[in-house]
């Protein structure tokens, strides 16, 4: 990784190239990255939908579908997401190399990528007002269909209970109730907004030559970054109001999420990699204490696993259990994360967490998505060791470095969704 | 081995047969980091009744044992995990049942050679007992348990319950709780005696690796004195062309009904490259008909009654063909009644050159991008040796295909008592009436 090749850095604009020409598929990608807030996080996310709806040159989405088509299945993308406090919203395009087909597509790609960010209905002219409704009842079930997923729900359920009235408790789709008052004029202003008061990201990934880039930015994907883009520190602190909460929606499998504060700063690498050994080894796979001791040796549940989230400091137990196993799998739960912490484990443990991490970290060398994502979350978060050196120190964390990372290991509630 | 080359992809890759029967596909995926495995057996789901090696008189076994023998494939003699072991290597395992097929699999970057040992010798080590046997049985019933939580599940499973009247791909590949818990550690090394012999298994490998030194690994660690017979008797069972029931209506945790429209099709196909074809000429008109670029799509999207896409495709599979629509809408039956119209104005009309050959080269990009992935390549090679098709023909396949293709299996599909609706209601829509 760090094959990310700087083209131009201005106040608020990065561009850059990873360059690999082992895959048949090329990526182009640009990233928007602002402080998040709810009074804009529902109009953002409704405005990367309806800006992948229609553009000048291909006002329908039957236009923007054939479009794609001739250009041999390119794939649009755009979301929103969060980073801890700030949001981020793409738009990339991934397309075949010129080299596999008969003919050049790739300043074609370009300008369908320039035409989607820069020429959007919403922007320019009227959208239709029955698509503007209609894009309007898509995210309000999009939102709802979060329901459809009883594990992941549960996820979202605990992280909203830990963070009331907090940034970090603002879901990346928005809220239900703030959609109907929008209007297209409001899109019009975040519009601009974002695109005047956003630090953006334009990455290139694939067979790409340094000079040709250089050219078509010039042209295309051009813009204004002589403005300074501040986002705020966030703080790191939970405002539980209950320290259990059990809710019913007739789940034939238990859905347990036990939520910790962990204190690990992202900027702190050595203990951040001490702590990404840590949660491995209590739950990162099927050779966790978890999986194997609570799974396999107790036949407790299906699914059974550990997530930290490097933005917000925090980290989520979560299993799928029968619903009268409830309290003896948060008993065995507790009684594992208690082991890390004192230590209870051994040198074969740790080998073998230290494997899985370096095993997982080098695969993502083969996904030319994976490592866009990848080199984007370090430059945007200013990280100045290189990835190799910091797989260097995760091989080499020692046991008392783990042990230490889970000394702030505080579990803060506990949430059942049955 | 021998080296096989496909021009229009730049793509060599190499074939044997061992002593066993066993047969070996290498693909090289020069400069990549990751090393892909798979040891898959020509056993699903769906081979339910089979002659078992050396007896004359076909055995029925319970829904499910494929899968099961799947997971308890894992537990090794000594006590050790197979998954451990692996983990100890630094690679990462796992492994899947379908209705043809069980593949045991890992990938990683280091330790290949070793693992691929490992591999081979692990699935060739059975180790059933009463103990672990009933063990099992708790956690594959929370298995099926978080599927039955899955409106998507229910969605697709009564689908196929509702199309096939007999064939066994009606049941679900887990099998039920009652089902599971029936199977016997003799019922598990009747079906592993008969159907996990290497001249029924294939090893499949993507990646950048030494040849001489895989097969050196491959041929030290083969069991040579296992038993091997590549033909074994499965019983089919007759299955009438038109589907068992019309439409199945269920509830589920959801906000917004799914639904599912599933076109049985009739298997006239013989060799594995006419399966092929036909699954992508078929897989093309159902791209003409529903995807995002379509009429019908504009007239559902327009009329508010779909939320998001609508995802189609057709499967020719071993035993079974059919292709199937499916999303969300607020009135799943106007959506059928909408798709039920375009239907018939297509098979009237036909797919115009032009969209023809839009979706074509959609279809080709989409093909060159699986490429990409050296998981994403062997899975989808594996998958398609189950019908004994070569994953890398399928560029020069596409490329054959011609208007003239598409309109005469148009003539073929959609035959009258051909579709199924399947469709799960919101739980809170239970006491209204329908």
């Amino acid at each position: 990784m760090d094959s990310i090749e700087l083209i131009k850095k201005d106040k608020s604009v990065v561009s850059g190239i990873i360059f690999d020409d082992r895959f048949k598929t090329n990526q182009i990608s640009v990233f928007f990255e602002r402080e998040i807030s709810k009074k804009d996080i529902t109009k953002l996310s409704l405005l990367f939908n309806m800006m992948r709806t229609g553009t000048i040159e291909y006002p329908t989405h039957t236009d923007m579908a054939k479009r794609e088509e001739e250009l041999y299945g390119l794939s649009l993308g755009g979301s929103t997401t969060k980073k801890g406090n700030k949001l981020v919203g793409y738009f990339k395009v991934s397309f075949i190399s010129d080299k596999y087909i008969d003919r050049s597509i790739l300043d074609d790609a370009i300008s369908y990528l320039d035409e989607i960010i820069f020429n959007p209905l919403i922007a320019y002219a009227k959208s239709p007002d029955d698509i503007f409704l209609l894009e309007k009842q898509n995210l309000k079930n999009e939102i709802e269909a979060k329901i459809n997923d009883k594990i992941g729900y549960a996820q979202d359920r605990c992280l909203e209970l830990m963070f009331e009235n907090h940034p970090f408790s603002i879901p990346d789709s928005g809220y239900i109730d703030d959609i109907d008052s929008i209007s297209q004029e409001d899109l019009k202003e975040i519009y601009k907004d974002l695109l005047s008061n956003s630090k953006k990201y334009i990455i290139f990934s694939g067979d790409f030559e340094k000079d040709s880039i250089q050219k078509i930015l010039g042209e295309k994907l051009a813009f204004d970054g002589d403005i300074e883009i501040e986002i705020s520190e966030p703080c790191f602190d939970v405002s539980i109001d209950k320290t259990v909460v059990e809710e019913n929606m007739g789940t034939t499998q238990g859905k347990l999420v036990i939520g910790y504060t962990n204190g690990i700063n992202r900027k702190d690498t050595r203990k951040r990699f001490s702590y990404m050994v840590a949660n491995s080894i209590l739950g990162g796979g099927a050779h966790s204490l978890l999986f194997n001791n609570v799974r396999e040796k107790e036949s407790m549940c299906y699914y059974i696993s550990s997530s930290p989230d490097k933005y917000m400091q925090i980290t989520l137990i979560q299993a799928g259990i029968e619903i009268e196993n409830y309290e003896r799998a948060l008993e065995l739960i507790r009684k594992e994360v208690e082991k890390v912490r004192m230590g209870d484990f051994t040198d074969e443990d740790i080998s073998t967490a230290k494997k899985y991490l370096v095993n997982a970290r080098k695969s993502m060398a083969d996904s030319i998505s994976s490592k866009t994502i990848i080199d984007f979350d370090r430059l945007s978060d200013d990280i100045q060791t290189s990835f190799d050196e910091e797989t260097a120190i995760l091989e080499n964390v020692t046991k008392e470095e783990i042990m230490e990372s889970f000394q702030d290991m505080k579990e803060e509630i506990v949430y059942f969704l049955s | 081995m021998e080296k096989l080359s496909i021009k229009s992809l730049n793509q060599d890759y190499y074939f044997t047969t061992l002593k066993n029967g066993l047969e070996i596909y290498y693909i090289p995926k020069k400069g990549f980091k990751q090393k892909y495995a798979s040891l898959t057996v020509d056993f699903g789901s769906n081979d339910l009744e089979f002659v078992p090696i050396g007896l004359d008189k076909p055995i029925k076994v319970n829904d499910g044992i494929a899968h099961f023998l799947e997971h308890k494939m894992f537990e090794q003699e000594d006590g050790v995990g197979a998954l451990e072991r692996f983990s100890k290597l630094g690679v990462s395992a796992n492994a899947y049942t379908n209705y043809t097929q069980t593949s045991y699999l890992f990938s990683g970057v280091d330790n290949f050679y070793e693992s691929l040992k490992f591999l081979i010798s692990y699935v060739q080590s059975p180790f059933y007992t009463e103990e672990n046997v009933e063990k099992e049985k708790g956690i594959i019933a929370q298995e099926i348990k978080m599927y039955e939580d899955m409106p998507t599940w229910t969605l697709m499973n009564n689908a196929r319950r509702a199309m096939y009247k007999n064939n066994n791909v009606r049941i679900s590949i887990a099998g039920s709780v009652e089902s599971i818990y029936r199977i016997t550690p003799d019922e598990l090394y009747d079906c592993y005696n008969t159907f996990y012999n290497p001249a029924n298994m294939k090893l499949v490998i993507v990646g950048d690796i030494d040849i001489d030194e895989m097969l050196k690994v491959v041929e030290e660690v083969n069991d040579l004195s296992i038993p091997h017979q590549k033909e074994i008797i499965r019983i089919e069972k007759e299955e009438p062309e038109c589907v068992s029931r019309k439409l199945v209506e269920d509830y589920g945790s959801i906000s917004m009904p799914l639904f599912l429209i599933g076109y049985k099709d009739r298997e006239n196909t013989k060799t594995p490259i006419e399966k092929l074809k036909k699954e992508i000429i078929s897989d093309i008109i159902f791209e003409a008909i529903f995807s995002e670029g379509s009429r019908l799509y504009d007239r559902l999207y327009r009329s508010g009654l779909l939320m998001g896409d609508l995802k189609a495709g057709y499967l020719c599979q071993k035993g079974y063909e059919y292709g199937l629509v499916y999303g969300m809408s607020i009135d799943p039956k106007k959506v059928k009644e909408a798709v039920d119209e375009e239907i018939k104005i297509v098979k009237k009309e036909g797919i115009s050159l032009s969209d023809f050959d839009r979706l074509k080269k959609k279809f080709i990009g989409a093909y060159l991008m699986t490429h990409d992935s050296v998981s994403g390549l062997a899975n989808n090679f594996v998958s398609y040796l189950s019908i004994g098709a070569n994953y890398l023909d399928y560029l020069d396949v596409i490329n054959d295909i011609s208007i003239v293709d598409v309109r005469d299996r148009l003539s073929e599909m959609f035959y009258e008592g051909s579709e199924v609706l399947s469709i799960v209601y919101p739980n809170e829509q239970k006491d209204k009436v329908l």
